[in-house]
């Protein structure tokens, strides 16, 4: 793992399947940020196992997806992953879907190292073919960002480069 | 023994591809066998009309996010051979590289990923990864390794922007090179470890018996190395064509419970995959890939489909001696940067490139200007459908003594064996019975 204090903010999800695209359209408008060099933002897309690599190299990562909770579309989620059970996640689905659930779920059983873990998530409302958030996503998204700003200023603030 | 007995393994995914199994068996008949394909059309053969050629292979690069290298090695190739461009030795020798760690890759994955767990009872690699944890993080540290030596010659780990029509974007360096031979020797003994692996695990009756003769088509180098980027097209028939004539021996064709084309070929199905290659190309595997195959138990040729995982761990064996051979003559004689070649002419093109599940083929047309009018694209998952339910077809009658469950497996491996794209289908599955 590095030892830079560096920080990932990792948009998973399709852009073409509604609010699934949530992480990367949040990544997409955070570019226009001026953010810390110690941060690195990524479109992880539907990425699967490589993101294990890409998060090791990490000393924190803030990842941003819909998160199904089984509530009303739109909500806003905002959980350590150290909090998340993920024993009885579902089964792996193939090699274009292994989804960061599983990989984050290969990576605890193997007792790989991973940094913590914030996820910042919005309840999906529409996950069908097609580009868009929902109405109530797109609502949402300037308080999801709002807090993943919070969390980054809060994250550089109290964890200084160790560079 | 079942006499009656419908099976429907019915797919769930997110956004891939979609297909089904469907076994229906009346007083001891056989009425339905097929593997339904309900996956959308992509429509990639339309979005590239209209493409300047340099453009092209960046587009059909996204046919795929496992197979990103394969297309566009095929891609550029086609794009090569409609504008009259041909590359050096020096940029078919990198390409090469980029090309074989691609195959080492998807190898790795499918075998230790995908087959491992069928093999060994579980239903995913997460249970591997708590019996067998060494093995899962020897197949994780195998796919960085691919993942880097893609980074390194790609330009990035999937949808390669440094392989364009002409050339090269980027040539290695001589210290990149020396880099990366350190880094294939130090992965040497994770590939030896995993020849043991596949030879010593304790594999069904079902899969280590099955015996079904068919026509393999592949490319075909007599006289040079183990073909997966250029050469003729081969089946098994005995007839060999040029690439450009493939329409000639590949024969599309629509069913009614498939969105994706059946293909034949000389004869009414063939295989495409690993095993093709194996039965068409044995004599060109170099010799740690015969000691392999020896260890695995293959014969030559080899007519059980399910041995075709065997045959793609035999080719991780020749592919790591093969670039390592390569990575070594590169380096005496380091590639200075050439610059891309340019078009000498314009019109029609096609390509056969071996991607890790076979034979695919790229065609494209272009007018004066450089854009595309038309294109035909064939991939191996399509070229396979009708060979897998001809596989099943086989399987089926020998199996009925056993569980509906075990019949389920058998098929679903059936499937798996071919290593289709539409892997999807074959792993996250809802299963109903109904009698």
């Amino acid at each position: 793992m590095s030892s830079q204090g560096r920080i990932l903010v990792l948009g998973v999800g399709n852009e073409l399947y509604g609010d699934d695209g949530v992480g990367p359209r949040a990544v997409a408008t955070l570019l226009g940020d001026s953010l810390s060099d110690r941060i690195d933002l990524m479109d992880g897309a539907t990425r699967g196992l490589d993101l294990l690599y890409t998060l090791q190299d990490y000393d924190r990562a803030i990842v941003i997806d819909a998160v199904c909770d089984g509530g009303e579309g739109g909500r806003l989620l905002d959980f350590d992953l150290d909090e998340v059970d993920l024993r009885g996640y579902g089964p792996q689905i193939s090699l274009h879907d292994l989804d960061l659930g599983s990989v984050i779920l290969l990576a605890r059983t193997l007792g790989e190292e991973l940094p913590p873990i914030r996820v910042l998530g919005l309840t999906p409302q529409k996950t069908e073919p097609g580009p868009g958030l929902s109405p109530e996503c797109e609502k949402m998204m300037p308080e999801l960002l709002a807090r993943v700003r919070s969390h980054l200023a809060k994250f550089v603030e109290t964890e200084p480069s160790t560079c | 023994m079942h006499e009656n007995l419908n099976i429907n393994v019915h797919h769930m995914a997110r956004v891939e591809g979609h297909g089904n199994i469907v076994l229906n068996m009346k007083d001891g008949t056989i009425e339905d066998l097929r593997l339904d394909i309900v996956e959308s059309p992509r429509f990639f053969e339309a979005f590239v009309v209209g493409r300047h050629y340099r453009d092209v292979p960046h587009v059909t690069s996204r046919i795929c996010g496992i197979c990103s290298v394969g297309h566009t090695m095929a891609s550029v190739r086609a794009v090569e051979n409609a504008l009259g461009m041909e590359v050096s030795e020096n940029v078919k020798k990198i390409r090469k590289l980029l090309h074989d760690a691609a195959f080492l890759q998807s190898h790795v994955l499918h075998a230790y990923f995908l087959v491992a767990p069928d093999v060994l009872g579980v239903g995913s690699v997460i249970p591997l990864a708590e019996s067998h944890p060494d093995v899962v993080k020897m197949a994780l540290r195998m796919k960085k390794f691919t993942n880097d030596v893609c980074d390194a010659l790609g330009g990035r780990t999937v949808h390669p922007i440094n392989v364009i029509p002409g050339g090269l974007a980027r040539f290695p360096t001589k210290q990149e090179l020396i880099d990366l031979k350190a880094y294939y020797e130090k992965m040497l003994a994770d590939f030896e470890t995993t020849y043991e692996v596949f030879a010593s695990l304790d594999y069904p009756d079902w899969f280590a018996g099955f015996d079904r003769a068919t026509e393999c088509i592949s490319l075909h180098n007599p006289d040079g190395e183990y073909p997966l980027y250029e050469g003729q097209v081969i089946s098994s028939t005995g007839r060999i064509i040029d690439e450009q004539d493939y329409l000639s021996m590949i024969h599309e064709r629509v069913e009614c419970h498939a969105a994706a084309k059946h293909v034949s070929g000389e004869t009414d199905t063939y295989m495409a995959c690993a095993l093709a290659r194996y039965n068409n190309n044995y004599d060109q595997l170099r010799p740690k890939a015969k000691e392999v195959a020896k260890k695995l138990g293959m014969g030559h040729p080899c007519t059980n489909t399910f041995a075709n995982t065997f045959a793609q761990v035999v080719e991780c064996a020749h592919l790591m001696e093969e670039d390592l051979a390569v990575l070594t003559e590169l380096i005496e004689n380091p590639p200075a940067a050439e610059a891309p070649v340019e078009p000498t002419k314009f019109g029609r093109g096609a390509a056969a490139v071996e991607v890790p599940r076979g034979i695919l083929f790229h065609e494209y047309t272009f007018g004066e200007d450089g854009i595309l009018t038309d294109a035909n694209c064939i991939i191996p998952t399509g070229q396979n459908l009708a060979n897998i339910e001809a596989d099943m077809q086989q399987l089926v009658p020998g199996i009925l003594d056993r569980s509906k469950e075990e019949i389920t497996l058998a098929l679903e491996c059936m499937v798996r064996a071919y290593d289709p794209c539409i892997s999807c289908a074959t792993h996250f599955l809802e299963v109903d019975f109904r009698e």
